[in-house]
């Protein structure tokens, strides 16, 4: 991918959610709509140059973006979901402790000096101590509420 | 049995998948034994929902009561904030949740009924049992020092002859005031322009700041600063202890009754043991002169009201308010 | 009556010097960085935390306490932001512009120290202004209007054009998307639910903690984990910092740090700006009164004690309308006003007749706490420091999991915590685009204060039947729409100047070479 590529990107994204917050404001009565307008109206007006820059952009645009590593990144933003929507149900420090094992065992995979039993044996050792710190720092000393679900 | 085993296994982890899938996001509300004894109500502590941040004025009065909750209830209260969007989201939670007695909340009159006007809380005046009321805080329509106006006629007489001119700060759309403000209007047949602020102190301010021309306050945010700013008039049925030299509207011909109640309510639904239960426990520790004390120090002015006198009040209030927000709002 | 106010601060300094006080202080500081480092425990939450333990102490003790909590929290965001890039508070956003490029560099000790510094220093210049001139301040802060507050709310956008150092443009973009976020939720002048698209939640709107720790923590632990790197940032502990750091400081910054703290004073004395906007005003300004303005954003020493100390003197600031007229200047003030209306002190105009020992107390014991938050805080930097030594793979998931607990935590809403993925994700992405999150979170911050400034003007000035005259035609009005004008354009034109004398110089050059 280019930068050209995901800046029309960036400009129709843009579009569609001046698009979508427009709908919304012409429901709106005065004053109170003053202000989503002004905003709608700014976003419209830098993505559209954004979008002209780019279309008719010379070479210096056109260079190529630094490689993402598009699986690690998605399967990052996956497992985090699945984290957050399982502590109501399942309950925090049970689904804390799994994550905290998961994440910390597969983001070592290109550690290929250190076996798979320390990585395990290592992660394992910071979870417990991980969730005890966080049991005492936010459940006891500063009783800060962390989630709760059906497992404590 | 083996077998049965193995399928117990596989049938609870079935089980927690559809919770997660059921559930989602959402809280787990699983459903609760009702069956519960109502006789030795309450076994347990009770669970007080406050839909406004820790340190506010809804916690500081909750905590008095919390005081004595020990002796009246067997346990003190467990304290859950659940503050956002002006108290909707809380006031939202408290009638979601069981009505085995162990959730109750605290809510003010009549944000939580204006809440449910503009479609912010999902939830009315139905949505809930009514256990009591401890205090209650009316409006004074308060004008800056050196203003022209320094008594309910002069502001009516000048809002008659410049309509729409005059500026009145309320401390919220939508808010406790701004409805008083809507009934002045009603009943006194003028119209001034309402400029909604964010809150009491903001109110405060843009009084000592004069910017704007007059501002229809709750008593207990602004009497610190009594002797920089008039005192017009009082929204209540009687004269009030803090000014009690400053008329009601009552008196000046204008029947304009409102205030800030503070209120406890639990899900509609509760057992009439439970909620009579609570009731006497919280009249008990109203009662007490160290409970008093308290309120008076920290500028609370206590009333009393009992459940079925609350419903009473909301109810009618209710369908007054809808009535002006319908009429002055489009 | 001078004299008196002298005798009550004398009486107030022996009291804060009390042994138990001192103790107070020393575990309200401790407790107070610890809050303030993890990402989404805010300062005012902090102080509220701990409201209810002092209903039990005496008015003087609970307030001392409670005050060292508050400055110990809005220092404490600052080591957060400096080493991970993740503002422990909304106040340090600005510290991340300088602080996290300077761990970048090898520096994190020197940064964390400085920042320790300059937030002593800002403290203590805050809590002096507020101490001998809040009477008149109080009176100050009233003149600020809604309009002057939507002019305030402009000059602090501005600082996007400084802050987006290559693209303006995406900067201006990134800045307008936060605003629009912002505006999801209740609308501040018709009071009726907006943009929230049929899903009732959004009611409360993108609350901003979460998003902030979306924006800064959740797509920065991406980056790097993305980038197979080992640590964040190389470290190694200097030995013998301090004296050579102290002598550059005051060398480089005595007026950035003046400067700064005057600003952050004034800034948190109008109600409802607050820290976040003083920080960010502070190191534009820092920025635009330097000869080189572009070394900021790599790691200046300058920025960092711009930031942290303006919304360190921000304390001081916001006590001023509390002590003078009862209003707080913050949410962290109302928290604490709460607890004196608790005790029966009633701050306002008449606070110093009727409870003039406890305020004095109060104010002074800010002094004292701010002195003992210097070994505290060094002492807490070199534990914090050694994150830098951990790998990241151990780091980033420990860090995604405060990170939910922070955003859980504020409301104690899921629904949060969502947001903070879901805007860390988006924050990811916009970043890849070019859009760095800075002005995204600058926009949110200033977003509802804005808004509902020039909603509510716009209201009187229906009634007033002028704009012009509601809006634009005051004094102070005029003043901040000149200054946003010149802070906006002023970076182009400084380039302008700088090209002509490097040109200028050239021929100069190529002229001696002639002769």
């Amino acid at each position: 991918m280019t930068h050209r590529v995901v800046n029309i990107f960036l400009s129709v994204g843009m579009f569609v959610l001046c698009a979508v917050f427009l709908y919304q404001t012409n429901k709106l009565s005065y004053p109170s709509n003053v202000f989503p307008y002004i905003l709608i109206i700014g976003i419209a007006i830098l993505s559209l140059m954004v979008f002209l820059q780019n279309i008719f952009s010379k070479a210096e645009v056109i260079e190529k973006l630094e490689k993402i590593n598009y699986k690690r990144v998605i399967s990052i933003v996956a497992i985090s979901f699945l984290y957050i929507s399982s502590i109501s149900a399942i309950g925090f420090y049970a689904v804390t402790s799994i994550y905290l094992m998961v994440m910390c065992v597969s983001l070592q995979s290109h550690e290929t000096s250190i076996r798979m039993a320390m990585k395990i044996r290592n992660s394992f050792i910071l979870t417990i101590i991980v969730v005890i710190i966080v049991y005492i720092v936010f459940n006891i000393l500063l009783k800060v509420p962390t989630p709760r679900g059906f497992l404590i | 049995m083996r077998l049965g085993r193995k399928s117990i296994l596989s049938a609870s982890f079935l089980l927690i998948v559809l919770m997660i899938l059921v559930t989602g996001c959402g809280q787990s509300n699983t459903p609760a034994p009702e069956k519960k004894s109502e006789v030795n109500y309450p076994e347990r502590p009770i669970n007080m929902i406050v839909p406004y941040d820790p340190g506010g004025g809804s916690d500081m009065l909750t905590r008095m009561l919390d005081k004595h909750a020990k002796e009246q209830f067997g346990n003190n209260f467990t304290f859950v904030y659940k503050p956002g969007a002006g108290g909707a989201i809380g006031a939202s939670d408290i009638a979601k949740e069981k009505t085995d007695g162990y959730s109750i909340g605290t809510v003010n009159i009549p944000n939580y009924l204006l809440q449910s006007i503009s479609g912010s809380g999902d939830f009315d005046v139905d949505s809930f049992d009514y256990i009591c009321q401890t205090a209650s805080d009316p409006q004074i329509l308060i004008t800056p020092k050196g203003s022209n106006y320094t008594t309910v006629e002069e502001f009516v007489q000048a809002a008659k002859e410049n309509p729409k001119k005059l500026t009145v700060g309320v401390p919220g759309a939508l808010g406790d005031g701004h409805v008083a403000t809507l009934m002045l209007m009603e009943k006194a047949g003028i119209e001034v322009s309402i400029v909604p602020l964010k809150g009491g102190s903001d109110l405060l301010s843009a009084i000592l700041g004069k910017h704007v021309d007059a501002g229809m306050a709750n008593i207990g945010v602004v009497i610190s600063e009594k002797d920089n700013f008039n005192i017009l008039g009082v929204t209540f049925d009687r004269r009030h202890d803090f000014v009690p030299d400053v008329p009601t509207f009552k008196e000046k011909g204008y029947d304009v009754q409102s205030f800030v109640g503070r209120i406890y309510v639990a899900p509609k639904g509760l057992a009439p043991e439970v909620l009579q239960k609570l009731e006497t426990g919280l009249k008990n520790i109203w009662d007490k002169k160290e409970y008093q004390d308290d309120m008076k120090n920290a500028k609370f002015s206590t009333d009393w009201k009992t459940g079925a006198e609350v419903k009473e009040f909301v109810t009618n209030y209710y369908t007054e308010a809808k009535e002006l927000i319908e009429k002055y709002n489009k | 009556m001078e004299q008196n106010i002298f005798e009550l601060i004398i009486s107030g300094f022996i009291n804060s010097l009390s042994p138990y006080h001192i103790f107070l202080m020393a575990f309200g500081v401790t407790a107070g960085i610890i809050v303030g480092t993890l990402p989404g425990l805010t300062a005012t939450m902090a102080v509220a935390l701990l409201v209810p333990v002092t209903f039990i102490m005496e008015p003087a003790s609970g307030l001392v306490m409670l005050g060292a909590i508050w400055c110990g929290a809005i220092y404490g965001g600052a080591n957060a932001a400096i080493l991970l890039n993740i503002p422990g508070t909304p106040s340090s956003i600005a510290t991340t512009m300088d602080g996290y490029p300077m761990t970048k560099n090898g520096e994190a000790d020197k940064a964390l120290l400085t920042s320790l510094i300059s937030s002593v220093i800002g403290g203590i210049i805050g809590v002096i202004i507020l101490l001998t001139l809040f009477a008149p301040l109080a009176q100050v802060s009233l003149k600020f209007g809604k309009p002057e507050y939507f002019w305030l709310c402009i000059f602090g956008l501005t600082t996007i054009s400084a802050m987006s150092t290559g693209n303006v443009v995406k900067g201006l973009l990134g800045g307008l998307f936060g605003l629009l976020l912002g505006t999801i939720g209740l609308d501040p002048i018709a009071g009726v639910p907006r943009f929230t698209f049929g899903y009732r939640p959004l009611v409360q709107g993108i609350q901003l903690v979460p998003a902030l720790i979306g924006f800064f923590a959740f797509s920065q632990m991406l980056t790097l984990m993305e980038r197979d790197e080992k640590y964040i940032a190389r470290y190694k502990q200097t030995s013998s910092l301090l004296k050579s750091l102290l002598s550059e400081m005051l060398q480089k910054g005595k007026s950035v740090l003046l400067r700064s703290s005057i600003l952050g004073t004034f800034i948190g004395m109008l109600p409802g700006a607050g820290g976040p906007v003083a920080s960010i005003i502070a190191y534009n300004e820092a920025k635009r009164w330097d000869k080189n303005p572009e070394k900021y954003g790599k790691g200046a020493i300058e920025g960092l004690m711009a930031s942290e100390s303006s919304n360190n003197a921000v304390i001081g600031g916001a006590l001023i309308p509390m002590m003078g007229l009862g209003i707080p200047g913050c949410p962290a003030a109302a928290v604490i006003m709460g607890g004196l209306l608790a005790h029966g002190i009633i701050p306002g105009s008449k606070l110093l007749v009727e409870s003039g020992d406890v305020a004095y107390t109060f104010i002074t014991s800010l002094i004292i706490a701010n002195l003992i938050m210097l070994p505290v805080g060094y002492f807490m930097l070199k534990l914090v420091a050694n994150i830098l030594n951990v790998p990241l793979y151990f780091v980033a998931p420990v860090i995604l999991v405060l990170s939910s607990i922070g955003a859980y935590a504020l409301h104690n809403s899921m629904l949060d915590v969502f947001v903070m993925v879901i805007f860390g994700t988006i924050a990811y992405i916009l970043s890849k685009a070019g859009i760095d999150p800075g002005p995204m979170a600058l926009g949110m911050v200033l977003g509802p204060i804005a808004e509902d400034a020039l909603g509510v003007s716009l209201v009187i000035a229906q009634a007033k039947g002028s704009i012009l005259q509601t809006l634009f035609l005051r004094p102070v009005s005029l003043i901040l729409i000149i200054l946003s004008i010149l802070s906006a354009f002023s970076p182009l034109i400084l380039d302008y100047l700088k090209k002509k004398k490097i040109f200028e110089s050239e021929v100069k050059r190529n002229d001696s070479s002639c002769c």
